[in-house]
């Protein structure tokens, strides 16, 4: 079972994500609430993906995704940001960060466990 | 509120425009379907959608305080009905639907700061940081109400947040507008 860690520091975002991924899909889900606390639970959790929100207060996404990569232990971990900014220059700010792909906000719950498993390669 | 239960086939509908359910936990129109979603009278929601007193999903479709979902509302990932007859997406709208009411209070106190907002830019006194705060609102409200079914919502609030980027004074007059339009379309 794909095991996933979401970041998010809105609860309902958070909330929702976390159903669809496992009511819809099936897989296991934790969840963090900042950039530090999700750095902490990937490093303890090992999960197979991230799903991390990009505004986010004191540590932002970018900044939480650049700290992960420091950190070895989870610097292979795949990061999906998750984001409510549509303009195209964020979308390439976004992507030239290395993460392994971008999502949009707002998702459809009934469809979020398709569009990360596509964007990760995931069969 | 009533409860979301044709997501898949309106998902950009909000939920008071879908299949409807009246106060009982009955479909309307289908019979009675009591136990999947009832609401008591303490405005919690009982058995396959349940949500208790303190804001947690118990029952068929439980959420643990990991932030898990346990027992009936497990799927193989593959769509398929569940022992019990419901299907995966069935449950996540049930639970959607019980989160979208859990997080009214959230949204009606974003909305009363963007009437602020409003009113003090119509007052010519909309500081830099209010306006700030205002945008971050919006933003949020942006990418959430979509997600619980008002894509007009989102669309509404993005106006919002891009009008309170915009370089000069805001139009106080267009803001205040938007702001009337996107509480209207949502049902608080």
């Amino acid at each position: 079972m794909r095991r996933i860690l979401i970041i998010d520091d809105e609860d309902d975002i958070r909330e929702v994500a976390a159903l669809s991924l496992e009511s819809v899909a099936g897989w296991s889900v934790l969840t963090a609430c900042s950039g530090a606390e999700g750095i902490v639970t990937a490093q303890v959790e090992q999960p197979d993906a991230i799903l991390m929100d990009v505004m986010m207060p004191s540590m932002d996404g970018p900044t939480t995704f650049r700290e992960m990569q420091r950190s070895p232990e989870i610097a292979n971990i795949p990061v999906v940001l998750l984001t409510a900014k549509v303009q195209g220059v964020d979308q390439r700010r976004f992507a030239g960060l290395g993460v392994a792909g971008v999502l949009f906000k707002p998702f459809d719950p009934l469809t979020l466990a398709e569009q990360m498993a596509a964007t990760l390669g995931w069969s | 509120m009533e409860l979301a239960t044709t997501m898949e086939s309106a998902s950009h509908l909000p939920p008071s425009r879908r299949q409807s359910m009246n106060a009982h936990g009955t479909r309307t129109g289908q019979g009675p379907k009591n136990g999947s979603a009832a609401k008591n009278a303490h405005g919690s929601l009982n058995g396959h959608a349940a949500k208790n007193g303190h804001g947690s999903l118990n029952g068929h479709a439980a959420k643990n305080g990991n932030g898990s979902l346990n027992g009936h509302a497990a799927v193989n990932g593959h769509g398929a009905v569940n022992g019990h007859g419901t299907r995966p997406g069935d449950v996540a709208r049930e639970l959607i639907s019980a989160l979208w009411e859990r997080s009214v209070p959230l949204i009606s106190e974003r909305l009363n700061g963007l009437d602020i907002a409003c009113e003090a830019a119509v007052l010519g006194r909309l500081s830099p940081i209010m306006r700030r705060g205002a945008t971050d609102t919006a933003h949020k409200l942006a990418g959430s109400l979509g997600m619980f079914g008002y894509p007009r919502g989102t669309d509404i609030a993005r106006e919002i947040e891009h009008l309170l980027e915009s370089e000069g004074l805001v139009d106080a007059g267009l803001l205040r507008e938007l702001v009337v339009e996107l509480r209207m379309c949502l049902p608080l």
